[in-house]
């Protein structure tokens, strides 16, 4: 175990455990870590914030178009009736 | 082959003459919601449908129709995710931690966002600038977020189905989250 784990790698273990990916020695790794890092602490917090963030967006946004315009579908009609022709 | 043969391989369960009037708004939808670029949507659609008419006998009615074309749509998809995914932008330097000892650049340290969370989605400007933060990321980052969330994937069912390592996707996911916070924080704070 790293006991001077810098931020970078702890930033890096906060994702993961939010995954659900980190055995024990991780876990106390990031503990030592956050019990004297301000800056990764805060970044914690945001990191799921801006997860359930991300999962509502993606979840919940609509995209600009969502249906095909008349010609499209003709030419799909047409495609494939050539097919069934074949 | 002719309709008349599928409908008999099939026992009645396929039919393509209503296909486009029947799915292809959804198929399309499904695309878009997935990918955002309509011109490809159009073109998987079309795809999706002259896969099915080929491979129409491996459809033996064990699910509907419905859930058939959409699991043709969905590996096409998936197809599309791969070939983006071969573009990971793993090399690009790091801005956020300093190179010698891994702990944050003095002008990246997080500070507490101002605006408050829960009301995010709610206040107009906040939403628009998280999706504009959002779009500003690689499409290849996005794309994992969006199999989380849309499929429902695990990490490990993430990267067989993208054929990518463990280690470029959590570089991948770790990367998307600093450079989303840091532009949130512009904008927020």
């Amino acid at each position: 175990m790293n006991i001077k784990t810098n931020c970078r790698r702890a930033t890096m273990i906060i994702e993961k455990k939010e995954w659900g990916s980190i055995g024990l020695l991780q876990n106390l790794e990031l503990a030592v870590h956050l019990s004297w890092c301000r800056d990764c602490k805060i970044y914690k917090v945001q990191s799921q914030q801006l997860s359930q963030l991300i999962r509502e967006f993606i979840l919940h946004s609509t995209p600009d178009v969502s249906t095909l315009d008349k010609s499209a579908k003709d030419r799909l009609r047409q495609r494939i009736d050539d097919e069934l022709k074949k | 082959m002719n309709l008349k043969e599928i409908k008999a391989l099939n026992g009645n369960t396929v039919h393509p003459e209503k296909w486009v009037d029947t799915y292809a708004d959804y198929l399309f939808g499904f695309a878009m919601k997935r990918l955002d670029d309509s011109e490809l949507a159009k073109d998987l659609v079309q795809e999706t449908f002259l896969a099915a008419l080929e491979k129409n006998k491996i459809f033996e009615g064990r699910s509907s129709e419905k859930t058939w074309l959409t699991g043709i749509m969905k590996n096409k998809i998936f197809d599309t995710y791969r070939r983006k995914l071969k573009n990971l932008p793993l090399n690009e330097t790091d801005p956020f931690f300093r190179e010698n000892d891994g702990h944050w650049v003095v002008s990246q340290r997080p500070k507490p966002f101002v605006p408050p969370m829960e009301k995010v989605l709610e206040i107009k400007e906040l939403r628009q600038s998280l999706e504009v933060c959002i779009k500003k990321l690689p499409m290849a980052w996005l794309v994992i977020f969006t199999m989380k969330h849309l499929e429902d994937q695990s990490s490990e069912a993430i990267c067989s189905i993208l054929n990518i390592s463990q280690s470029n996707f959590w570089v991948s996911i770790h990367r998307a989250k600093l450079h989303l916070r840091s532009c949130l924080q512009n904008k927020w704070n």
